[in-house]
């Protein structure tokens, strides 16, 4: 039995054929509809492209004024780390640690590893570290909570709404537009191909 | 074409080949170490049932003091004033802003219980061996995936929140005991979903 022909659905166990399918097509599991494997359209120039975007953006919200508030005629400007450091001086340590991973260290992690592994790829070589990176990018990759944060600011926008003026830095756009680049760059690439890509099935 | 649908319904396990968790290559179960990605293979994820339990009862102690003590404490011209999660969507719908209201009810309190419920029920159906309705069960552990991170939302606002305010311009929010609790509330429903094995549905 060949066992690179065939593929397990991971949510059913059901056993199927590995059939070429076209560009932005996937294949399904035909018990219960599961995504087996996808063949996404120019996945490594995309994904590379997406993730060297993401990291452009990352140092943009990072590094400037994110959010002002105003009220009685004084600005106060906190940037993305003040978020993370505010709690830890109120004795949040717990809390602190964990926004700062699933906002900070996780989206920096899949971006840095993405492109570890996509430029050497992009030229036609795998780098010897690309299995072990990508597995911990794939597992870290329920973790990146940033656009759930997003949905927060617009909730504390309309919470401090009525005490003071909320005034959106120039980070703060560029950390709406790190969301969508971020969930493009997810929906570029694929699993199952990736892996195929960094050990091809012979 | 019963033969044909019954030849069709092979899975992983009847051929005894366990199907990598990370890269998708199946290997003889004899094997122990995915040969293309090297992460460890089993056949089925490693006491999923019990750990999947163990995590869930932490997650529904954990969200008592989650619902009852106050997320945030607001020091305001001498006076405190602090609001639990209920409290905060009450207030949000005496104000008006009934969107925000929907917003934080779903995240920090529909979500969570559903999450709970939903896992619990999954795990009952899976240890009873009930298979009448596979599919919609395999739908519901999907959306339960889907659905946990959504509630950190109101963890983020606390974030945003003592980080503006700290700076004392005139109120002062200090987090409570109850967001803490929140937060390990969702951390810990989804490594408990993280542990279920969505193929025990289908294992007869």
């Amino acid at each position: 039995m060949d066992l690179e022909k065939l593929i397990a659905c991971h949510e059913c166990d059901l056993i199927h054929e590995r059939k070429p399918i076209c560009e932005g097509q996937a294949a399904l599991c035909q018990r219960c509809g599961a995504s087996l494997y996808a063949e996404k359209v120019d996945m490594i120039t995309r994904t590379l492209a997406l993730n060297l975007t993401a990291l452009i953006l990352y140092m943009i919200s990072v590094s400037l004024p994110f959010l002002g508030i105003e009220a009685r005629g004084i600005v106060v400007e906190i940037n993305l780390f003040q978020s993370v450091t505010a709690l830890y001086k109120l004795d949040m340590k717990m809390m602190s640690i964990v926004v700062c991973i699933v906002l900070l260290i996780v989206p920096a992690l899949r971006i840095l590893g993405m492109l570890s592994i996509l430029i050497p790829l992009k030229i036609n070589k795998v780098p010897p570290h690309s299995k072990w990176t990508y597995y911990i990018v794939e597992w870290i990759a329920p973790w990146n909570m940033i656009e759930v944060f997003l949905i927060g600011i617009l909730v504390t926008f309309v919470k401090l709404g009525s005490l003071a003026n909320i005034l959106p830095g120039v980070s703060f756009w560029a950390f709406a537009a790190l969301v969508v680049v971020i969930i493009a760059s997810n929906i570029s690439v694929e699993r199952h191909r990736f892996w195929d890509q960094l050990e091809p099935i012979r | 074409m019963s033969t044909e649908k019954e030849f069709l319904m092979v899975t992983a396990r009847d051929l005894n080949l366990s199907s990598c968790h990370v890269c998708s290559q199946l290997s003889p179960a004899t094997v122990h170490l995915c040969p293309r990605c090297m992460s460890p293979l089993h056949l089925r994820k490693v006491n999923s049932i019990q750990r999947s339990w163990a995590l869930l009862i932490t997650a529904v102690m954990l969200y008592i003091p989650a619902m009852l003590y106050p997320v945030t404490s607001v020091y305001a011209l001498g006076q405190v004033e602090a609001s639990t999660l209920m409290g905060s969507v009450i207030h949000f719908l005496e104000s008006g802003s009934w969107p925000i209201a929907i917003v934080i009810f779903v995240a920090s309190i529909a979500v969570p219980i559903l999450k709970i419920i939903g896992l619990g029920y999954l795990l009952v159906c899976v240890q009873r061996k009930k298979h009448e309705n596979r599919l919609q069960l395999t739908r519901l552990y999907r959306m339960v995936e889907f659905v946990g991170r959504w509630s950190m939302i109101d963890v983020f606002v606390v974030a945003i929140l003592v980080a503006l305010v700290q700076f004392g311009i005139f109120i002062n929010i200090i987090p409570g005991i109850g967001i803490m609790a929140f937060t390990a509330v969702v951390i810990v429903t989804m490594f408990a979903s993280m542990q279920f094995d969505p193929r025990l549905i289908w294992d007869s």
